[in-house]
């Protein structure tokens, strides 16, 4: 990447960033509020509902609702990416990835204001975690990026032709919010849906990263290690897609 | 070729132009087995040329004749059917202004985000935003979202940024087509500019006159073709021919068996046919008609348009000294205007016969090729230049 390429992909982060946040009274503070929000009511549902079957229950839906939002915003900014820039990359020719990555990291971004709220929360739990724990956490943060990059590479070109792609992808992160366990402990699944649970990459990542950061416990790394592996094959297959088709899409915008 | 630093080969560009849009999943499940219907649309065809270093290349053509397209072809936005586009060095876009320009961000915002979109290095931006300000003429707004920002200002602004990119190949797209007449002179300084630079340059236009001032060789493309290359004189002629010819095809006055005007032919002081003029020069407009009965006493009217639709100027034989009397067969009148005094633009006209009564017209001519008014002083605002003297007191 050239200092072009550097400098081309901050200013769309920061343009993506101060126009999301400049119209609104709240500004900036919603990237916190609404997850937050969202938190309160499951807790509120599901606190009730599970009784205290969980452990520090708070600090596992939390997280879990963290990692969704993140993977979930990774794969819609970057699903709009091209459409939004469509202007622009109608005039002038700049490496059309950039703007897939940049609408990511605005994601990233959030995350990492979301996690600085995470840390009261954990101050107030009493819940530390240990170097390890944060490592492994890391480490599940950058799989999931990697598969959403993957994903987002794919989608944002099959955007460009299918307009209405948009609600299916809503759909779609809906059913994967329940096929996660975020709001409940996967032990509470039983029967048939455990497969279907199971074979969800996000369940792996998530899992593994709350038993690390709340519990202190290390699984078993190798499920994991092979999603992070698949992502990058993903990744580097959707990235070769995405280069093949751009040029063509131009004219479809 | 060596020191060409653009080999364009062979280009050929097709569009598909779906009938019915298939752009929703949805309709791809309900009528699975419905082909979409494609109108095939051969925007340009077995293209070639070459551009040499520090060359000022034209391309002009009618709309929808495939310049655009090809100067995207060329800035790697399209991708060609069959062909290469070959480049050196670095290319810099101009198909549009202020690309990127974003309403809700503030000026210095855009100059930032609008600069590196264009490749200008964004150290170099920190250094040279406030000239940019300056070259914009709007100082003391440089907090103020782009929304509040006149269109002028807009305007000066994405042409004050877009003259910082450094590059060595630079395309420009109807650059002209917007703003006043004092930011064309603006525009057409910073390309006597570029050309004294020697910068590689290949320049779209309509405006004419810019086209046989700067450019050394010129292309004319039509339906997708390139129809002539070669000095800007003879290739703009032969694109005012042809919008001629087509004007009057539109019109259905073949030029042969119809009645009425023929054409309108711009002559300069030499008496000779031209469609650049300087605003001190003398302009005679021929109306060449052709009547197959005598016509007592007609009447021809001049309407004086600018490019940007300002009705500029009319005139009409009724008011006229001197009687045209009776007109029949093939002829031609002259209206000559001895100064022009029309500042620097682009103009066309409209010219109708009328007979005596000076009710129905018999024929006309709407908006002729246009013609180029140019200047050498740069002082001119508004459309023409007022008589009158200036006198100090003392």
């Amino acid at each position: 990447m050239n200092q072009n390429d550097k400098d081309l992909l901050f200013e769309f982060v920061k343009t993506d960033f101060t126009l999301r946040y400049n119209n609104s009274v709240l500004g900036f503070l919603w990237v916190v509020i609404k997850p937050l929000l969202m938190f309160t009511v499951m807790y509120i549902v599901f606190s009730i509902l599970l009784g205290n079957s969980v452990k520090y229950y708070a600090l596992y839906l939390l997280i879990g609702i963290m990692m969704y939002n993140f993977f979930n915003e990774v794969t819609v900014n970057g699903l709009n990416s091209l459409v939004q820039k469509k202007d622009v990359m109608l005039k002038v020719n700049f490496k059309r990835h950039l703007a897939v990555i940049g609408a990511t990291l605005i994601a990233v971004i959030n995350l990492f204001f979301n996690l600085l709220v995470a840390i009261v929360f954990f101050a107030y739990n009493r819940v530390l975690p240990n170097f390890q724990d944060l490592a492994v956490f890391l480490f599940c943060i950058i799989a999931l990026y990697i598969l959403g990059l993957a994903v987002a590479f794919l989608i944002s070109i099959l955007y460009v032709k299918f307009r209405d792609l948009q609600h299916i992808w809503e759909i779609l992160m809906l059913v994967v919010f329940y096929l996660t366990p975020i709001v409940y402990p996967i032990s509470l699944i039983k029967g048939k849906a455990q497969y279907l649970i199971d074979a969800n990459p996000l369940t792996h990542i998530l899992n593994f990263a709350r038993e690390a950061l709340i519990y202190n416990k290390f699984l078993s790394v190798e499920s994991t290690l092979v999603i992070f592996v698949l992502s990058l094959i993903f990744l580097y297959i959707t990235y070769h897609f995405f280069e093949r088709s751009i040029k063509k899409i131009a004219e479809e915008f | 070729m060596e020191d060409s630093v653009i080999e364009v080969k062979n280009i050929e560009k097709e569009f598909k132009i779906p009938q019915e849009r298939k752009t929703q999943l949805k309709e791809h499940f309900i009528h699975p087995f419905k082909k979409t219907k494609y109108i095939e649309f051969k925007a340009l065809s077995d293209i070639s040329f070459d551009v040499k270093k520090g060359e000022f290349l034209g391309i002009i053509g009618r709309n929808g004749s495939g310049k655009s397209t090809l100067l995207k072809i060329i800035a790697g936005i399209y991708l060609p059917d069959k062909g290469t586009v070959k480049t050196k060095g670095k290319l810099i876009p101009y198909l549009e202004l202020g690309v990127g320009f974003n309403m809700e961000l503030t000026a210095i915002e855009n100059i930032y985000l609008n600069g590196v979109i264009l490749g200008i290095p964004k150290e170099e931006l920190k250094r040279t935003y406030k000239s940019i300000i300056e070259f914009a003429g709007v100082e003391g707004f440089e907090e103020t979202q782009l929304k509040n920002y006149s269109s002028g200002m807009q305007v000066r602004l994405a042409f004050a940024i877009a003259i910082q990119a450094k590059g060595d190949v630079y395309l420009l797209d109807e650059v002209l087509a917007v703003g006043d007449n004092a930011f064309q002179q603006k525009c057409f300084n910073t390309f006597r500019e570029f050309k004294k630079e020697g910068k590689t340059i290949i320049f779209v236009s309509h405006a004419m006159g810019a086209i046989e001032e700067f450019c050394d060789r010129v292309i004319l493309i039509d339906k997708g073709k390139i129809q002539k290359e070669g000095n800007p004189f003879d290739v703009v002629k032969k694109y005012g021919d042809m919008s001629i010819l087509n004007d009057a095809k539109r019109k259905g006055i073949e030029s042969n068996d119809s009645i009425g005007l023929q054409s309108v032919k711009l002559l300069d002081s030499k008496m000779s046919e031209n469609i650049s003029f300087n605003f001190e020069d003398k302009l005679t407009i021929r109306l060449i008609y052709k009547l197959n009965d005598e016509v007592q006493d007609p009447i021809f009217t001049i309407v004086l348009t600018r490019n940007d639709g300002v009705v500029v100027a009319s005139t009409t034989s009724k008011d006229s000294k001197s009687k045209i009397g009776a007109i029949s067969g093939e002829g031609y009148v002259d209206f000559t205007i001895d100064k022009i005094k029309l500042f620097a633009g682009v103009y066309s006209l409209t010219a109708v016969l009328y007979n005596r009564d000076f009710e129905n017209p018999i024929s006309s001519l709407d908006n002729t090729p246009p013609f180029n008014i140019f200047s050498t002083r740069d002082t001119q605002v508004g459309i023409f230049e007022i008589d009158g003297e200036w006198k100090s007191q003392a």
